[in-house]
C-alpha cells in the first residue's frame, strides 16, 4: 500500500493531521494498555465506545478525504499501521469484512505477555462499521458491528459483520479542535531545531509497509486517530466518576503512559535509527532527555519542552498537547488536568534516563521494567498547569 | 563466514535478526543476487544512508543501519517454511557480496 497516498500535514507545534483529524503515533504497548484499563471496570459500556469511537474517527477522516470507494478506505486503514483489511463484500445491508493482517488482532499480544480469552480487535470492527458507514452513505453509527474472528484468539483471519441499523445518536469527532494560546514553544535545547528532527525522524517513512504494520524502534507502531485515545481515555473518567472511581482512573491512564514511554521510548533509545540521528548530539543523560523530546515533538503528541532537568526533578511544558487540546474541545474547560499519557511518558523518560541508565542501551525485558519502574526511589509526577484549564500550556513536575 | 547473526532482542516475536560484518558489502552484488523480486529503496538517517530491500509479505533487509551492520526483518504474514527458505537465500546473497 502507498501511504504517500494520503497527505499527512505537520501543523503548527506539533501537532500532525489528515483531512482535518489529528492524527498521533503510539505503539502496540500503549493500544494494549488503553484498551485493557478502559475495559477493566465492567458495566461501563466501554466496549461499545470503542467501536463508535474508531467509526466516527474512521468515518470523519474519509469524509474530509472525499473519497467513497472501500480501496482508499482499505489503503487508509494500511498506511495508519492497522493492517490489511478487506471492505469489498460490504453492501448497503451489511456484509463480511476480513483482515488478514491485523494491528490489534496479532500485535497485542507481545504486550500482554499472555494469551487471549476475548477477541481484541474491537477497533478493527468500528473501522469497517465507520468505513461501510461512510461508502453507503448512512450515518457514521449506521452499521452494527460484530467480531465473528478474531486472530488475537487463535483464528487465521479477523472476521467482522456488518449489519444496518437505524442510528439515533452519532458520535462524532471535533477535528482538528481548538489550539492553544501559544503560537510557538521556547526551544530549550540548543543541540539541534525542532525543524530538523521533524525532518529526520518523518524522513524514516514511518508509515504502514506491504502488510499494513509499521514495525520500527523495537515495537509495532499506529499512525493513530487522536479522537479515538482521546474520546476512550475521557469517557472512561465520566463513566469512573460515576462510581466513585474517577482517581484510580486517572492513575491508570497513567500507568498505562508509563508503560507506553518503558517501550516506545526504551525501543527509540536502543534503536539504530538514534543511533544515526541523535547519539552524536547527545553527551549527557539531560542531553537525551531533551533529545528523545524533541523526537516526541515529532509524533503528533504537541511541542514537548523540557525547562528544567536534574536527576531529581523536571520540569515539562507541553505546548498544543493533543490530550488537553481533545479534552477541551469534546468536554470544555477542565477542572484537573488531563494529560495522563504525557505525565506517564515524563515519568518513564526519567526512570529510563536516571535509574535504567538507558543510555547504556540494556535489554528491555520485564526484570528491567520491575526493577525500573519499581524502584522505591522512582519518579512521581505531578501536572500543575493545563491547556485544558485555559492555562498557555500543560506542565508535569517529575521529581523525587 | 564474513558476519555474524543475532537474534534482536527488542523484537517481540523474534522474526528480527542482527547481521554483523567484518568489511563492507557489495551492495550492487547483493542486489544482483537477491534478484527483481526485491524492490529497493534507500533511506537517509541522518549522516547515514540506508539501502533496503523488500520482497514483500517475506521480508526486508537494511544494509547500514549501523557501521557494517543489517537489520533482516521476517514479515508477520510468511510462514515458517518459508521464512526459513528466505533467510538461507538472504545469507547466501550476502556471502557472494562479501567475498
Amino acid at each position: 500500500m502507498d501511504g504517500m497516498r494520503f497527505p499527512v500535514e505537520t501543523l503548527g507545534l506539533g501537532r500532525r493531521g489528515l483531512a482535518g483529524e489529528p492524527l498521533v503515533y503510539h505503539c502496540n504497548f500503549y493500544n494494549y494498555w488503553l484498551q485493557k484499563t478502559v475495559l477493566l471496570v465492567d458495566g461501563l459500556g466501554m466496549e461499545e465506545v470503542i467501536q463508535d469511537a474508531a467509526a466516527a474517527s474512521v468515518y470523519a477522516c474519509l469524509k474530509g478525504l472525499g473519497v467513497t470507494d472501500f480501496a482508499q478506505a482499505e489503503a487508509l486503514f494500511s498506511a495508519l499501521g492497522f493492517g490489511l483489511i478487506d471492505l469489498s463484500s460490504v453492501s448497503a445491508d451489511g456484509g463480511m469484512v476480513t483482515t488478514s493482517v491485523s494491528h490489534y488482532g496479532q500485535c497485542l499480544d507481545a504486550a500482554a505477555g499472555a494469551p487471549f480469552a476475548k477477541p481484541q480487535s474491537r477497533f478493527d470492527a468500528g473501522y469497517a462499521a465507520g468505513a461501510g458507514a461512510w461508502a453507503h452513505g448512512r450515518p457514521s453509527s449506521g452499521f452494527r458491528a460484530a467480531i465473528q474472528a478474531c486472530m488475537s484468539v487463535g483464528a487465521d483471519q479477523g472476521r467482522i459483520s456488518l449489519v444496518g441499523r437505524a442510528a439515533s445518536e452519532c458520535m462524532t469527532t471535533y477535528g482538528m479542535g481548538n489550539s492553544g494560546r501559544v503560537h510557538r514553544a521556547p526551544e530549550t535545547w540548543a543541540a539541534i531545531s525542532q525543524e530538523r528532527v521533524d525532518e529526520a525522524v518523518h524522513g524514516l517513512g514511518l508509515t504502514g509497509n506491504e502488510e499494513g504494520l509499521i514495525p520500527r524502534f523495537g515495537v509495532m507502531l499506529t499512525q493513530h486517530f487522536a479522537h479515538f485515545y482521546n474520546r476512550l481515555s475521557y469517557e472512561f473518567l465520566r463513566r469512573m466518576s460515576h462510581t466513585g472511581m474517577r482517581m484510580a482512573g486517572e492513575h491508570l491512564l497513567i500507568d498505562a503512559g508509563y508503560r507506553c514511554a518503558f517501550h516506545t521510548f526504551g525501543g527509540i533509545f536502543n534503536s539504530a535509527e538514534w543511533d544515526a540521528l541523535m547519539k552524536p548530539l547527545v553527551y549527557s543523560r539531560e542531553a537525551g532527555a531533551h533529545a528523545l523530546a524533541s523526537i516526541v515533538s515529532t509524533l503528533g503528541w504537541g511541542h514537548w519542552r523540557l525547562v528544567e532537568i536534574s536527576d531529581r526533578r523536571a520540569i515539562l511544558r507541553l505546548y498544543d498537547d493533543y490530550e488537553s487540546l481533545g479534552f477541551q474541545s469534546m468536554y470544555g474547560t477542565a477542572s484537573r488536568p488531563v494529560a495522563f499519557l504525557a505525565a506517564g511518558g515524563l515519568g518513564g523518560l526519567m526512570n529510563l534516563l536516571y535509574l535504567g541508565d538507558i543510555l547504556d542501551k540494556p535489554d528491555l525485558d520485564s526484570g528491567y521494567f520491575e526493577r525500573v519502574f519499581e524502584h522505591p526511589d522512582a519518579f512521581n509526577v505531578h501536572q500543575t498547569k493545563s491547556i485544558a484549564m485555559g492555562d498557555d500550556y500543560s506542565e508535569i513536575v517529575a521529581d523525587r | 563466514m564474513s558476519f555474524k547473526r543475532f537474534a534482536d532482542p527488542a523484537c517481540q516475536r523474534g522474526l528480527t535478526f542482527v547481521y554483523r560484518l567484518q568489511h563492507p558489502a557489495a551492495v550492487e552484488v547483493f542486489a544482483q543476487k537477491i534478484g527483481a523480486l526485491a524492490q529497493r529503496s534507500q533511506q537517509t538517517w541522518g549522516e547515514r544512508s540506508v539501502d533496503i530491500w523488500i520482497v514483500p509479505r517475506r521480508f526486508e533487509c537494511q544494509f547500514g543501519v549501523r557501521n557494517l551492520e543489517i537489520r533482516f526483518m521476517h514479515r508477520f504474514s510468511a510462514t515458517a517454511r518459508q521464512r526459513e527458505a528466505d533467510q538461507q537465500r538472504f545469507e547466501l546473497a550476502l556471502s557472494e557480496a562479501l567475498r
